[in-house]
């Protein structure tokens, strides 16, 4: 090979090397974005809250009434609202939770809540970022005086962020 | 690979600058976006509950009772009555109208319910209805009457400026 071939070879090699290097920074940027996007979190907190609250309304194990054969869903039984039926319901060492139940009045009828850390920091949730609190209202039913009245179940959850 | 380049000895190196140059216009820009501006992550996607509706609320008010002439009833079996042609639309007015009134809405907002009952022959509507409104919290169930038929219930929050954070507290 002539010095002029060599000369061209190194030239092309040279050509090569910067294509590539080019190559590999905009791969580099693209995997960046990519990565950025796969950490992306999501905030599910609210969606937990309403499941939680349903769990509550409809299940015969939580605050739904029942006559032993019948879950009447969305109809609360006042009698199991306690601590501790809410424990036997639903209870996490991520999440914690006060219903209250309400006339349609806003008068408190019941109030309920399993035992947790998470509670002592309901109170001041909103200054604390490693904290997420949500509220829930929903139309209810519940029996007093053997008469089924309608109210609200105000839900208070504080869950881990 | 060497033909392309030959344009005289500044061709190669004078298109390697103005692409590097381009390029780097190019990775600058969507840097400050992507990752100074933040504009990929800029607040966590929520998985919102208003997304997720069932009928609770409907099926709930539904099985409200009332009293329509001293009786106490459901709504649904006041519905069937006027269905029967046993009563008239201003005995469930006021009672429904009640209720919808009670249903938990956004603090601050102007919103209320609007309860359609529809079928085939009579319709029905209580709440304020409005020409231009936001639909929230849309739920319907087909409510089977004594007479066979049913008739489509449809309830929903129509309110104006409520944002989606709002509607969740009462979704």
């Amino acid at each position: 090979m002539n010095k002029k071939g060599i000369a061209e070879t190194i030239i092309d090699y040279t050509r090569l090397m910067i294509n590539l290097g080019l190559v590999i920074i905009v791969s580099i940027f693209i995997v960046a974005v990519a990565f950025k996007f796969l950490n992306t979190e999501y905030r599910t907190n609210d969606f937990e809250a309403k499941l939680l609250a349903r769990s509550l309304i409809t299940a015969d194990n939580c605050l739904s009434y029942s006559n032993g054969v019948d879950v009447n869903q969305g109809l609360i039984d006042l009698n199991k609202f306690s601590d501790e039926r809410l424990k036997i319901c639903f209870s996490s060492p991520r999440i914690g939770y006060v219903a209250k139940l309400l006339d349609l009045e806003n008068n408190q009828l019941a109030i309920a809540s399993p035992e947790s850390k998470l509670l002592d920091f309901l109170p001041i949730c909103s200054s604390l970022p490693e904290y997420k609190c949500t509220e829930k209202y929903n139309y209810v039913l519940y029996y007093k005086d053997n008469e089924i009245k309608p109210g609200i179940l105000k839900l208070e959850v504080i869950s881990l962020a | 690979m060497h033909n392309l380049y030959k344009k005289g000895v500044w061709g190669y190196p004078l298109e390697l600058a103005a692409s590097l140059v381009l390029l780097a216009i190019i990775l600058i820009f969507y840097s400050i976006l992507f990752f100074g501006f933040d504009v990929a992550k800029s607040e966590a996607p929520v998985i919102s509950s208003e997304n997720y509706q069932d009928s609770l609320t409907l099926v709930n008010l539904l099985k409200t009772q009332v009293k329509i002439d001293n009786n106490l009833i459901s709504v649904a079996d006041a519905v069937d009555i006027f269905y029967t042609g046993n009563s008239d639309k201003s005995k469930l007015e006021q009672p429904i109208t009640e209720i919808l009134n009670k249903l938990p809405k956004p603090k601050n907002r102007n919103s209320h319910y609007m309860l359609k009952i529809i079928n085939e022959d009579i319709s029905l509507e209580f709440g304020e209805s409005k020409l231009i409104e936001s639909k929230f919290l849309e739920q319907k169930i087909y409510l089977p009457l004594s007479s066979k038929k049913n008739v489509l219930v449809k309830l929903y929050l129509s309110c104006s400026g409520c944002n989606k954070k709002e509607i969740e507290v009462i979704s």
